[in-house]
């Protein structure tokens, strides 16, 4: 885990607003039978998903850079925060850990393993 | 960095007391299980990448009879994915050693005469290198730590260093990312201390400190003295008043004093909130034990 690079959807879209914060927005893959008639009537799926991280959240967006590691982001989090290593590490595995589920961010590993 | 310091690195030791036993440990070895149940139980701790260091206490009615302890123990090591277990004894302690496909294992016990408790301590190696300096140097560390003259019990853990009263049991620790606390009460819950150390301060403290104790304080207690003081650089707002008498006298804590005081360290930037009640005491006492809470190596709040 520690050895993984974290890599953004190139398709998630961030900005910032007016508290500081960060409001992702990543496009939904739908079936096109959800995009047309009668279910796009039913079911009112927006066509994007949108969460807004806080200022730590967006923090960790932003040295998702693709170059470093998790171990580097857990390091860097430490240092810039005063926290020790695992304290640093729980809270940016578990940032990560939303932003992965919410289609944000993937995951390289790297050797392929 | 690599999964393990080569051989001849020097480590920095640090110091933790847990349970009335101090060792000395590599910094970068962090805490990351402990247990509360004084008779038995066990703390982990870990660097960056694995365990490394388990101790484990037990509290047994006389001295093991180690030979037999140690021959059972090799047995079940063997019967397992151990290989090449030896007996081996260091600096007063009698062990084994043994390997796994994957690290190398010392396991120590010995038998604390004080606490009538057999503590067990299991070093993990990664890879196949055993630092047999460190855990020289950690076992030579390991000592039962006695209360004070005045009846007090330290306590070095969390990034706290501190004494409560002996008799006080552990009731609850929390050790969250930025967020470690740890009480301690007697059997029936009339004397609490509450240690906090918080980190992360910007992100949520919206008042200043002062404001931030006295709202606490102003919960708890009635009558109360502004205490604050200034110690090594550390503002510390310190409050002690009566206890409030709960709304039905038989559940709460009953009269006594009370004491509620925080600051924020400026070498960690991490505030430090203790809570206190002990019926029977003197604002003094709970001052006196306020002031011994260690929350930097270089700026103990007792002189």
């Amino acid at each position: 885990m520690l050895i993984s690079v974290p890599v953004r959807n190139t398709a998630a879209k961030a900005e910032d607003n007016s508290a500081g914060c960060l409001v992702l927005r990543v496009q939904r893959d739908l079936p096109w039978f959800f995009r047309v008639p009668p279910v796009s009537w039913i079911l009112a799926i927006q066509p994007e998903r949108r969460m807004t991280l806080d200022r730590l959240g967006s923090w960790v967006w932003k040295l998702c850079d693709g170059n470093r590691n998790v171990e580097q982001l857990v390091d860097d989090f430490a240092a810039a925060e005063g926290l020790s290593f695992h304290e640093a590490r729980v809270a940016v595995t578990g940032y990560l850990k939303t932003l992965i589920q919410r289609g944000a961010l993937a995951v390289e590993v790297p050797g392929g393993k | 960095m690599s999964a393990s310091k080569s051989a001849g690195t020097p480590y920095s030791l640090e110091t933790s007391i847990w349970r009335h036993f101090r060792l000395r440990l590599p910094a970068d070895w962090e805490m990351l299980q402990f247990s509360r149940n004084p008779e038995i139980g066990k703390c982990g701790f870990a660097d960056r990448y694995n365990f490394r260091f388990e101790l484990n206490w037990k509290v047994v009615p006389g001295a093991p009879d180690f030979d037999r302890m140690l021959s059972d123990y090799a047995a079940k090591l063997g019967a397992s994915n151990h290989s090449g277990v030896k007996r081996v004894a260091r600096e007063g302690w009698r062990g084994l050693e043994s390997s796994t496909p994957t690290m190398l294992t010392s396991r120590f016990g010995r038998f604390f005469e004080e606490e009538s408790c057999l503590l067990e301590v299991v070093f993990l190696w990664p890879g196949k290198h055993r630092d047999g300096s460190l855990q020289r140097k950690v076992l030579r560390s390991i000592r039962y730590e006695s209360p004070t003259g005045d009846h007090l019990r330290r306590w070095r853990t969390l990034g706290m260093d501190f004494f409560v009263p002996d008799g006080l049991a552990l009731e609850e620790c929390t050790a969250l990312p930025a967020r470690a606390e740890i009480t301690f009460t007697d059997r029936r819950k009339r004397s609490r201390h509450q240690l906090s150390r918080l980190g992360l301060v910007d992100h949520w403290l919206k008042t200043p400190v002062t404001d931030h104790v006295k709202s606490g304080a102003a919960k708890a207690l009635k009558n109360m003295q502004d205490l604050s003081f200034e110690r090594n650089g550390h503002r510390i707002t310190c409050l002690v008043g009566s206890m409030k008498s709960p709304p039905v006298p038989v559940f709460g804590p009953g009269r006594g004093v009370g004491l509620h005081c925080g600051w924020i360290c400026p070498e960690s930037g991490r505030l430090y909130h203790m809570t206190m009640r002990q019926p029977g005491s003197r604002a003094e006492d709970l001052l006196q034990w306020a002031e011994r809470l260690s929350c930097c190596s270089r700026k103990r709040l007792a002189s």
